[in-house]
């Protein structure tokens, strides 16, 4: 597999990696913010001499130009795109609420409903809603926020309750309101944790969106679709190993994000 | 036709996909946990070779499962290698995790008394770092074992088992009366696989963790 | 003086990474039958030197001798199945119970099931456990001082003609502590064990050794002696700050009172006064209208050492502690002039002519 070349094969462990210290860095950052774009850069070259180097027929050759592959791509990026953003105005305040006192007797129920959600097939709600609502690819967006709105949710109630209970207090015995303690205190010391799982959320986009093309929303899963529809294995390989870089990359987008958002402290 | 209807028609079916589903949920738990509580006996003392480890599972599981069955027909081909083997490589992050964690956390005196009583490294591995590890392993697989509930489903696209058969049966007719009954029963049935899976986890805690160590 | 046990020779061991060796050249022979206490500053070595004698840490090089057998090259495991090891956080198997943990080494030694099961009673037994209550216990169950006996059994079970203890009862509380080092006293008259004992506590080393080792940077020996010859003859300054400033008090607790100790009750008109009843003494009569305060005499028959004198004389407010013999008949005083002069002597800065060195130096088995 191209992809799963981990950026400690390229730098051995335990050789002196230059480290900037005072910047607000951990330390290694630049390495690791470097390393998996070189690797994903060389997988897709290698995609891409791979598939040159094939015979390819007419079929084959009029799927993978590059219009149609660039199109797919950006298809895939408006469906996660779209749905993450409203899976993240959905899930945080609906975090947030839950947490708050009044609706503490809450927050176990919405995480047993969060553990039956995590066995809902993300494939069986895209093709439900299809079937119910229609074709086309804001039912899709729907199907998406749903099937990855629960890391979002789950990870900002565990952000929120991993907070000590002295802290918050001290906070408020300062002088600060609740909102305050909120904006100030909660959730600056959450977001590493929400961050995670939005991450895993994305991630979990990327996967899921391919299913769309089964009801005729495009993106990468698309070439997949074809692929396997006119037993073409060229396609299927170029459509699968092009959502895998592009799960990749957006899993290492967040993660560095997540690195730099995270308080120094922590 | 109605839903009693069409469930008498297809009962034998689904209940094949139901235990198919089951099934390689199961296995490839069980070939996953096999390779990653192994990985990580071997590899929970070194840095290194552990972060290279945890680096590979983490970008199996990041990798789509579509996607990964997709280039995996192009070398298993269709049916149930391909979904076997991608299923197997998605529940290694959490197994491996778990077990280098479970691992090495047993206490540090513990482990002093079994050198100190002559226990070799094999002898203290089986007989007192693995069980006490045992429950942090059994939530690793078990949290492995959820995850594949609802990914197998997606591995009816490449004429895999389970009950993602009758979520594709539904796509595939949709206009036809029984099209909402098939997704529904197949999303429901999946449902219904990861309760089982949670009680089968649950019954196998009680069973296999000494009263010693079970809060 | 018994037959050495455990030799070490030469004992040299450097850590990688350090160009200062941990233990150097060291020479110890350890008299079988005897609790000998490792002590020193942290860092010294103790531990280290504690640990090569089964080998859970390697020496660099060096020779160890148990019974007359090199051990350093045979195989470690072999070794420590014959070795017992007792350290202060026990280290219980905690998914195994009571019994499981009390028969390990039986089980690493192959021992049929029926034997380890009778062994592992014997062994509760003798810590003082009953075995049908705690047989069948994981150790969660079971306070702090019951898991140390425990470790004490598990270790005990092999019947290993050595043990090694580090701090076995540094982690319970004071009062559960003194319990346990009683009773392992008692426990050692029975099962004569040669025992390496690791300590910080001087305290506990006074009270537990036959012979102390006081051990300086990597290990090297500063005094091996019993107790009260490292209190009374400290060897160097070294010692003697280690022992610390109240070493005089620890003193009074190692001298015995004999009948050389003894003098006459004062002379009647110069102050108190002794009171008796039925030639018994029971009190004293204080002279500047204090009046009459009463006694337990100390008898000579149940050892008393000079801390009980000292006891005496501070709590009845008199002048000497009185001595009597069995049928409580007067057999001389202690008075302070004894008690100061030991504790003069055993800090060492003193003359040491005026001392009765006769009984702290004896044969260390007080």
């Amino acid at each position: 597999m191209a992809t799963a070349q981990p950026d400690a094969l390229l730098i051995p462990p335990g050789a002196p990696v230059p480290t900037r210290v005072g910047t607000g860095l951990r330390p290694g950052f630049t390495r690791r913010l470097v390393t998996t774009p070189i690797v994903l850069a060389l997988s897709l070259l290698a995609l891409y001499l791979w598939v040159q180097s094939r015979d390819l027929d007419i079929v084959e050759d009029r799927t993978l130009t590059q219009g149609q592959v660039l199109k797919a791509l950006a298809q895939h990026l408006q469906l996660v795109g779209l749905s993450s953003l409203a899976v993240l105005a959905i899930a945080v305040p609906l975090g947030i609420l839950v947490t708050r006192k009044s609706f503490r007797h809450a927050s176990p129920v919405t995480i047993a409903i969060a553990s039956v959600g995590q066995t809902i097939p993300s494939f069986g709600v895209i093709v439900l809603f299809a079937l119910t609502l229609g074709f086309g690819s804001r039912y899709v967006i729907y199907a998406l926020i749903l099937s990855t709105v629960l890391p979002v949710l789950s990870n900002t109630i565990a952000g929120l309750q991993q907070i000590e209970p002295a802290l918050k207090e001290a906070a408020s015995g300062v002088g600060m309101t609740p909102l305050q303690v909120l904006t100030r205190i909660e959730l600056p010391l959450a977001v590493p944790v929400l961050l995670a799982g939005l991450r895993t959320s994305i991630v979990l986009n990327v996967g899921t969106a391919t299913v769309a093309a089964f009801t005729g929303a495009g993106g990468l899963g698309s070439l997949i679709v074809t692929g396997l529809v006119q037993n073409r294995d060229v396609i299927t390989v170029v459509g699968g190993a092009l959502t895998a870089i592009l799960a990749l990359a957006l899993d290492h987008l967040t993660r560095m994000t997540q690195e730099l958002l995270t308080p120094r402290g922590l | 036709m109605s839903y009693e209807e069409y469930l008498g028609y297809f009962q034998e079916g689904l209940l094949r996909q139901f235990g198919d589903h089951l099934a390689v949920v199961l296995l490839s738990t069980l070939l996953g946990s096999i390779v990653g509580v192994s990985a990580g006996i071997l590899v929970r003392h070194q840095p290194g070779p552990r972060e290279i480890v945890l680096k590979v599972a983490g970008t199996m599981l990041t990798i789509p499962s579509l996607a990964l069955y997709a280039v995996l027909i192009g070398i298993l081909g269709l049916g149930w290698p391909p979904v076997l083997l991608a299923l197997t490589a998605y529940s290694l992050l959490p197994i491996i995790q778990n077990t280098i964690v479970g691992l090495n956390s047993v206490s540090a005196p513990v482990l002093e008394a079994a050198r100190g009583i002559g226990m070799g490294d094999k002898v203290r591995l089986v007989r007192v770092e693995l069980p006490l590890a045992w429950p942090v392993i059994l939530v690793g697989i078990r949290t492995a074992a959820i995850i594949l509930v609802s990914t197998a489903a997606l591995g009816a696209v490449v004429r895999g088992p389970g009950l993602g058969n009758a979520i594709y049966a539904g796509l595939n007719s949709i206009g036809s009366s029984v099209a909402l009954y098939q997704v529904l029963t197949g999303v429901g049935g999946v449902v219904v696989v990861g309760l089982l899976l949670n009680a089968i986890f649950f019954a196998l805690a009680r069973l296999t963790i000494p009263r010693g160590i079970r809060d | 003086m018994t037959e050495t046990l455990i030799r070490l020779e030469q004992l040299n061991k450097t850590y990688p990474g350090h160009s200062v060796p941990a233990v150097e050249r060291l020479d110890l022979s350890i008299p079988d039958g005897e609790i000998v206490m490792f002590i020193g500053p942290s860092g010294c070595g103790k531990t280290t030197t504690m640990k090569m004698i089964n080998r859970l840490i390697e020496p660099s090089s060096g020779r160890i001798v148990i019974a007359g057998e090199d051990v350093t090259s045979i195989d470690p495991n072999e070794l420590r199945r014959r070795v017992g090891y007792v350290i202060q956080q026990v280290g219980l198997f905690p998914h195994v119970r009571v019994s499981g943990n009390v028969g390990a080494v039986l089980r690493l030694l192959k021992w049929p099931s029926d034997k380890i099961a009778r062994r592992v009673d014997e062994m509760l037994d003798l810590v003082g456990l009953d075995p049908s209550q705690y047989r069948d216990s994981y150790p969660k169950q079971l306070s702090g001082g019951q898991q140390q006996r425990v470790g004490v059994a598990r270790a005990l079970a092999a019947d290993p003609p050595v043990m090694l203890m580090d701090e076995p009862f540094g982690s319970v509380d004071p009062i559960t502590r003194e319990h346990l080092q009683d009773e392992f006293l008692r426990l050692q008259q029975e099962i004569r064990k040669t025992i390496v004992f690791v300590t910080h506590d001087i305290t506990e080393a006074l009270r537990m050794g036959d012979r102390i080792a006081i051990l300086g940077e990597r290990s090297r020996v500063e005094q091996y002696d019993t107790p009260p010859n490292v209190v009374a003859r400290p060897s160097s300054d070294f010692v003697a700050n280690f022992i610390g400033t109240n070493a005089g008090l620890r003193a009074l607790t190692l001298m015995p009172i004999d009948r050389q100790t003894l003098v006459p009750p004062p002379a009647e008109r110069e102050g108190p006064r002794l009171v008796y009843d039925e030639d018994r003494p029971v009190g004293w009569h204080l002279s500047d209208g204090l009046g009459t305060t009463r006694i337990q005499p100390l008898r000579l028959s149940a050892q008393p050492v000079l801390a009980d004198a000292l006891n005496q004389i501070v709590s009845s407010q008199a002048p000497a502690a009185v001595v009597v013999d069995d049928d409580g008949q007067l057999l001389g005083c202690v008075d302070m002039s004894a008690v100061q002069a030991a504790v003069r002597g055993a800090a060492g800065n003193g003359d040491r002519s005026d001392v009765q060195m006769e009984a702290a130096s004896g044969d260390g088995s007080a």
